[in-house]
């Protein structure tokens, strides 16, 4: 399945399901769903933030879904990273706790690093294939190998990201500390679905490139020195969960090792133990789960006697840790004797010191992972002499369902291996076929893997015999290279230099800033106009009419008496004058849209400006000296001589056709509109505003973020239950006489009305804080303005206005409510919240832009409907009015944000009463603090 | 394939309001949604064994480093 998507850029959203793809499938739907079926036992009712957490562990399937089936290389960059971002969120769930926030952090930081490099691979590989099509690109990997090292370092680059992911040698330790997540999390992403996309890489890409250069040194080398560290370091952990954590490090590390071998054997049995590690693997975190849930721990140092309290959970546990352990008859076994008849042939075949080194090792490792199988059932199962039984609540079946099916699947595909093995055939045929078939079977007959098996259960039953052994020497010897200490470090010394540069570029002097920004905005732009000899305008036209000088000088004199206001209000006014004045520039151009929305935007900034001014000081700093001011005015003029010469050079360079005289034609034509503005900016360059409205959202999401200290403080209190007068009662000094006392007392004596004559809470506000003629007028006014509002945003496609400026107008609206009725009224003039606003808006928008691609269109293309109602006859419609309706909520959004913001939180601050205060509830621990208590390092 | 992705992902942008509503029982409708694609992949499943475009059955000489 192909969509057209950047056709420029040569980018598809392209699908496709082999045999790889469904087997990871499999995982990915099969396992998320039992996981998801799971979390209902697993959450107790009012356990925060469960829709969020389920949420994202579905869109986390949905990522992970797109992320094997695309066969395009950016497609598949983009689901890796909504995977990566997904597993910040899910790892960080409990994020009022330090060591979840951390190993979410560090899980991020070292997988992004991972896919950037990829990005670069990626890059690399599709612009030498001249396609990023992943099935074309294998296709021609002989011919692309032939390339020599670009190709081969495009390989390992690739091979950086799948490394990352999959937790390898050096990147390892985020998986172990990524256990602060709750067990689902851990069940799903570090079993079954997140860890497997480097090796879904691996396996991807083996059967072309397999043969690259630095692909063994990458995939072979790393893979079995992880499976030996992880294994070696699961026998040290007293943490059930540790023990898995170590223990999938280790077979991931295996499966990498098998998987991009890269023969037909190491195929079969490479997809055979990803099957058979999903499924015992998620199987044993269920397990962890509902013990550490009945339990309340998962020392293992402290559980005792858990085999007889729960031996259906004991039975589905020992099932999951002997498949672990590679014991017949499970899936388990199966895959793993599959491993070894692939090493032995590969070693017989090659003959060399490196293929037995090979072999030896991933018998070690195997040793190594009964070992730790062991020590994870006698753990948390057996009874102990040194403990006290410990005290498990029954197990509800639906808890132990989901790891009952998985443990039943082992159980079957270990008796019955044949449909997995017809299933995934189709892949090994992707290599050439040397000696007879390979196929995945319980038993192979007397051959050496059987004996190497034997040798590994006998060998692990002694490690694990020696287990107190074992441990002190592991406690005895340190590492001399430590990975974490490593990543501590790096970041340790980007935090010193970010620090650094930050003590000298951001000096908290808001006239350094200036300075330093003008004088590279002067300095830069003059530079190059100079060496390139730009060229200036051969005439030159000081003013088309004689309203332009006049207009001019205002704003010029508005702009000086900003320079010189000793108030900040007054600097404020003054600045609004310049932006005024430059609306009526535009008005007098024949621009009157522009000239609309620039008052608007000019009335809402300044509205924001007086808001935020409240929390500074009235007056200005004191005046610099003479020198200061004479450099700081030289500057500015400077500045300002420089703009006009970029604006008179670019006129002067023109060597084409203007693009905008094409602009009346595609407006008209293509967009169906004769407002060129409006339709520039939501069809002819709708992206350009789409992520303008983006932008907006972020900003709007700053502001409350730096305003409000939890949330976007979105819950508000209404009016209903607020005493009348009791908002802002003035603590100033109204009254300086006896007949302003006077004045005051009887306000507040008419005040004491209970009914609410013309707004709905300006009741609320204290009596002097009142202007009954304000609340009139805008009772008068609000509804109009709403309606004018909405007129603008549905004609702007053919005359002045549109979303934006209908959007600002609705802002105006809602301003003058809040100011003549004070945050209550504000309340009331918007029941919904300004992030449901944002995020609606931004919805719609990307809804309008998505849908044409459902009728064979391009994203954001718009079309013109015709059709005739009564009473209004024929009428046009045009598709990107939706656009538009999506642009107006976001700047409704934007402006009701800033009013919550500036607005009504500084009025209860300065009040002491900030409902955001109130909502700073220390949340109640949840079942993942619990667990992840013990984990976090 | 699209359609399920966009199921699988529309459904995860409206769960926060299935859990406001029937609280964690939510995530039985949640397991529903990966349930349904699982038993769609296992219908299709035979059609995807052979693809369409094969990929190299065969590689050039090995160039080990």
């Amino acid at each position: 399945m192909i969509i057209p998507w950047i056709p420029d850029l040569r980018v598809e959203l392209a699908f496709r399901m082999d045999t790889l793809a469904a087997v990871l499938s499999i995982l990915i739907l099969g396992v998320g769903s039992l996981v998801l079926f799971y979390c209902a036992r697993y959450f107790r009712p009012g356990d925060a933030q469960m829709g969020a957490f389920g949420s994202q562990l579905l869109a986390f399937a949905a990522a992970m879904f797109g992320l094997v089936t695309a066969d395009d290389l950016i497609l598949l960059f983009i689901f890796w990273e909504i995977t990566t971002v997904l597993s910040y969120l899910l790892i960080g769930y409990s994020a009022h706790r330090l060591s979840a926030r951390r190993a979410a952090l560090q899980a991020l930081i070292v997988t992004t690093f991972g896919g950037l490099t990829m990005l670069v691979g990626m890059v690399l590989i599709g612009d030498a294939a001249g396609t990023l099509r992943i099935s074309e690109i294998l296709a021609m990997a002989p011919q692309l190998l032939e390339r020599g090292a670009v190709i081969d370092v495009a390989i390992a680059l690739m091979l950086v990201g799948a490394v990352s992911k999959s937790a390898l040698l050096p990147f390892h330790f985020w998986l172990p500390a990524a256990m602060a997540a709750p067990t689902p999390v851990s069940a799903y992403l570090h079993a079954a679905a997140m860890v497997k996309a480097g090796i879904y890489l691996v396996a991807r890409l083996a059967p072309g490139f397999s043969e690259s250069a630095y692909w063994h040194g990458v995939v072979l080398v790393l893979g079995l020195a992880t499976m030996l560290l992880g294994g070696w370091r699961a026998l040290r952990q007293y943490d059930l969960k540790l023990i898995l954590a170590y223990g999938t490090v280790s077979q991931l590390g295996f499966l990498t090792l098998v998987v991009g071998l890269g023969n037909r054997e190491a195929a079969v049995a490479g997809l055979g133990l990803l099957l058979a590690h999903g499924f015992f693997k998620a199987t044993l975190f269920l397990v962890v789960g509902i013990v550490d849930h009945q339990a309340g721990t998962r020392d293992i140092r402290k559980l005792s006697g858990i085999h007889r309290s729960a031996p259906k959970l004991f039975i589905v546990a020992l099932i999951g840790a002997a498949s672990m352990a590679g014991i017949p008859p499970l899936l388990g076994f199966v895959a793993k004797e599959s491993v070894y008849e692939t090493f032995v042939h590969y070693a017989e075949k090659q003959g060399t010191a490196g293929a037995a080194v090979l072999l030896a090792g991933v018998v070690i490792g195997s040793i190594l992972t009964f070992a730790y199988s062991a020590r994870f059932v006698w753990g948390g199962f057996a009874t102990k002499a040194n403990c006290q039984p410990t005290a498990f609540k029954r197990v509800p079946w639906s808890f132990l369902a989901a790891p009952g099916v998985l443990a039943a699947v082992t159980v079957i595909f270990g008796l019955w291996p044949k449909p997995l093995d017809a299933a995934i055939a189709s892949y090994a045929d992707l290599y050439p076929a040397d000696g007879d078939p390979t196929h995945l079977a319980l038993w192979h007959g007397f051959t050496t893997a059987l004996l190497l098996t034997v040798i590994t259960i006998g060998a692990g039953v002694l490690l694990f015999l020696q287990r107190n052994r074992v441990e002190a020497v592991q406690a005895r010897f340190t590492a001399p290279l430590d990975a974490e200490r490593s990543y501590r470090g790096i970041i340790g010394v980007l935090d010193d230099v970010a620090v650094w540069v930050t003590g000298r570029t951001q000096r908290g002097s808001l006239m350094f800033y200036l300075f330093v920004i003008l004088s590279v905005a002067v300095v830069t732009p003059l530079f190059a106009l100079i060496v390139r000899d730009a060229p200036l305008p051969s005439e030159f036209h000081a003013f088309d009419s004689p309203l332009q000088p006049v207009i001019g000088v205002g704003i010029i004199l508005g702009a000086l008496a900003a320079v010189r206001a000793n108030k900040r209000f007054l600097a404020v006014l003054m600045v609004s004058v310049t932006g005024y004045g430059i609306a009526l520039i535009f008005a007098l151009q024949g621009a009157p849209d522009l000239a609309l929305t620039q008052m608007l935007v000019e009335t809402i900034v300044l509205v924001a400006f007086v808001l935020a001014l409240r929390s500074l000081p009235a007056r200005l700093w004191q005046r610099e000296p003479a020198g200061h001011r004479l450099l700081r005015a030289l500057l500015g003029i400077a500045f300002g001589a420089t703009m006009v010469m970029i604006a008179m050079t670019a006129m002067a360079s023109r060597v084409a056709e203007p693009i905008s005289l094409a602009f009346p034609n595609l407006a008209y034509e293509v967009g169906g509109g004769e407002n060129i503005v409006n339709v520039t900016l939501v069809d002819v360059r709708a992206w350009d505003t789409f992520g303008e409205l983006s932008v907006l959202a972020m900003a709007a999401t700053g502001v409350a973020s730096l305003i409000f200290i939890r949330g976007r403080g979105d819950k508000r209190r209404r009016a209903e239950g607020v005493a009348t007068g009791s908002v802002d009662r003035g603590r100033e000094h109204f009254a300086s006489s006896g007949r302003q006392e006077a004045t005051l007392a009887l306000a507040r004596k008419f005040s004491s009305v209970s009914r609410d004559a013309w707004l709905v809470a300006g009741r609320t506000l204290a009596p002097e804080r009142r202007s009954i003629i304000f609340e009139v007028v805008t009772r008068l006014l609000f509804h109009s303005v709403i309606l004018f509002s909405i007129y603008l945003l549905l004609a702007g496609h053919n005359m002045p206005g549109g979303g934006f400026a209908g959007g600002l107008m609705a802002g105006l609206a809602l301003t003058i409510r809040y100011l003549a009725g004070g945050r209550f009224e504000l309340a009331e003039a918007s029941p919904v919240s300004a992030g449901l606003l944002l995020g609606g808006g931004l919805g719609v928008a990307g809804l309008s832009a998505a849908v044409p691609l459902a009728f064979g269109g391009q994203v954001l293309q718009s079309a013109i409907i015709k059709f005739t109602w009564p009473v209004f006859g024929e009428i046009k419609f045009v598709t990107s009015t939706i656009f538009d309706i999506g642009v107006y909520l976001v700047v409704v959004g934007l402006v009701l944000d800033v009013l919550r913001s500036l607005g009504s939180e500084i009025d209860e601050r300065s009040e002491g009463v900030s409902s955001d205060d109130e909502e700073t509830v220390v949340p109640e621990p949840d079942v993942a603090s619990r667990e992840e208590e013990e984990v976090a390092r | 394939m699209l359609v399920v992705l966009t199921v699988l992902f529309t459904v995860a942008l409206v769960a926060p309001l299935m859990f406001r509503r029937i609280g964690r029982s939510a995530f039985y409708v949640l397991a529903a949604v990966p349930a349904a694609a699982f038993v769609w992949l296992l219908v299709t499943f035979p059609g995807t064994q052979v693809p369409t475009r094969r990929w190299p059955r065969a590689l050039p000489t090995p160039r080990r480093p």
